[in-house]
């Protein structure tokens, strides 16, 4: 029996991405269309359809939730690296966290939202960060959650496995101290620094699911904005002005600004970086 | 102290979901409650019904917070029904310049589908009015666009008006804009401005 290959025409990528963006608020204009027809053909032959309309019916039934989650996974954009935009960590040793703790009336741990966690680079860089560059570790307690809705790189991240790349940029000292190498070659984040963080999975677009994150002191969202549009922009801007706390600080991607995107935040030139402060009085 | 280390592997990552949905009745109540916050989340939760943009409209006319305000307009813009757009565009005439700036701002991110409505702002007897209706159109991909704007241009008394109408066609004129931009740099061939953007936007028609 011949198997007809399966081919995703102009209708079928509109309907796709209207899908897409109606249940992640991430937007594929034309320019992605290789990118995405390359991905959606291979779901689609690996969830054992036929066609595009019947995987399309699948992911709009009950049914297809766990096939969604496999979609989401593959069209998602995981690359990072540790270090990545280090500026950004020293404002927050210096500038971000000094005033935090300056106004601080209780001793209740200071708390970190770190969305997109990709594979895990982001927060263990901030944790080594924190350990190795802020005096005030040793004073306050830290809270690190990070999330993603991508759930294969919430488990490689929970894995804490990377590969030389990934750590190009972490200085020697800290890669003898926080990592092992594996005999194939890998580097083994340390268990104290796996066990320091929590991992969950999150739609940043859904506001069932991020109403709990709350009372935030610093919010990192670097380089995610990018994949959205106006209006879910926007969205996740309030979503984060309801998750921190007042005076809390977000950080964005050096080519993100958030007063493109709201005018609830106050922007904040520190020496070392641009960042976006939710204000002390309720606006 | 440090890090906190995490008490539990993947127990439901001890983050909760809410699955219930908030009752309609009971979230109009909220958008009057004298929380902030409540007014907030009520805002926000009210995006999912649809019937809810005339509540969300008159709220949005006493509201003083501004962190309300705009969750306000956000559920306005995911509603964008009839009922939502026009009372956006309604907005467009308020005297309060952060309503109108807001209006402006979420008829332009709910996009093409407020074209129409727009189109008959163009019409309003207040020239403030026509060149919010064309900051609109600035942000909105709609072919007819040009044609709307032109019919505008050949017409219009108001010099402010027409400037704003070039500012436009600067980005989007193509060669049929040509002989009515030359008129009305006729027309207005006292006013440097209009000399100088109906040149920018024939140059970039060329």
């Amino acid at each position: 029996m011949v198997v007809k290959p399966v081919v995703i025409t102009d209708y079928d990528f509109v309907k796709f991405k209207e899908l897409f963006y109606k249940k992640t608020g991430i937007k594929f204009d034309v320019s992605k269309r290789y990118f995405v027809d390359k991905r959606l053909v291979e779901r689609i032959e690996a969830s054992g359809c036929s066609s595009f309309r019947e995987y399309y019916n699948l992911l709009r039934s009950p049914e297809g939730m766990k096939e969604f989650q496999e979609l989401i996974n593959v069209m998602t954009v995981n690359e990072s690296y540790f270090f990545r935009e280090e500026y950004q960590f020293k404002c927050l040793v210096k500038s971000a966290l000094p005033e935090i703790v300056s106004r601080k009336k209780d001793t209740k741990p200071i708390r970190f939202w770190i969305i997109p966690s990709a594979a895990g680079e982001e927060p263990y860089s901030i944790a080594i960060y924190l350990l190795e560059k802020w005096d005030g570790i040793d004073k306050w307690d830290v809270e690190l959650i990070s999330s993603d809705i991508d759930t294969k790189v919430l488990d490689q991240a929970k894995r804490g496995l990377y590969s030389k790349r990934a750590v190009q940029y972490v200085p020697e000292k800290y890669l003898r101290k926080y990592f092992t190498r594996t005999a194939d070659g890998y580097y083994q984040i340390c268990d104290d620094l796996r066990q320091s963080i929590r991992f969950t999975r999150v739609n940043l677009c859904d506001p069932n699911e991020t109403r709990s994150y709350r009372d935030f002191d610093i919010i990192f969202c670097r380089n995610l904005l990018i994949y959205f549009d106006d209006v879910s922009r926007r969205l996740a801007a309030e979503t984060f002005y309801d998750a921190l706390k007042p005076g809390g600080f977000i950080f964005l991607g050096h080519s993100e600004s958030m007063s493109r995107i709201s005018s609830l935040y106050r922007i904040r030139k520190f020496s070392e970086a641009i960042i976006y402060q939710k204000p002390l009085e309720e606006l | 102290m440090g890090l906190i280390k995490r008490q539990t592997e993947n127990k439901s990552d001890g983050i909760e979901k809410r699955s219930r949905k908030r009752d309609f009745a009971g979230l109009i109540n909220q958008l009057s409650s004298s929380s902030a916050k409540e007014r907030r989340w009520a805002a926000k939760d009210l995006a999912s019904y649809p019937e809810a943009a005339r509540a969300l409209l008159d709220r949005l006319e006493v509201e003083e917070s501004a962190s309300v305000r705009e969750v306000i307009f956000s559920s306005l813009i995911q509603i964008k029904d009839d009922v939502a757009i026009s009372g956006l565009v309604d907005l467009l005439r308020s005297e309060d310049v952060s309503l109108r700036n807001g209006a402006v701002e979420a008829l332009r991110e709910i996009g093409a589908s407020v074209g129409p409505y727009v189109k008959k702002m163009l019409e309003d007897p207040d020239p403030d009015v026509r060149i919010f209706a064309i900051n609109v159109m600035d942000s909105i991909d709609l072919p007819e666009i040009e044609e709307w704007l032109l019919n505008l241009i050949d017409r219009e008394q108001n010099v402010n008006v027409c400037a704003v109408a070039l500012e436009v066609l600067c980005n989007i004129g193509t060669d049929k804009s040509r002989g009515s931009i030359e008129k009305l740099k006729e027309r207005f061939k006292d006013e440097p401005y209009i000399q100088y953007v109906a040149d920018i936007a024939l140059k970039n028609i060329d």
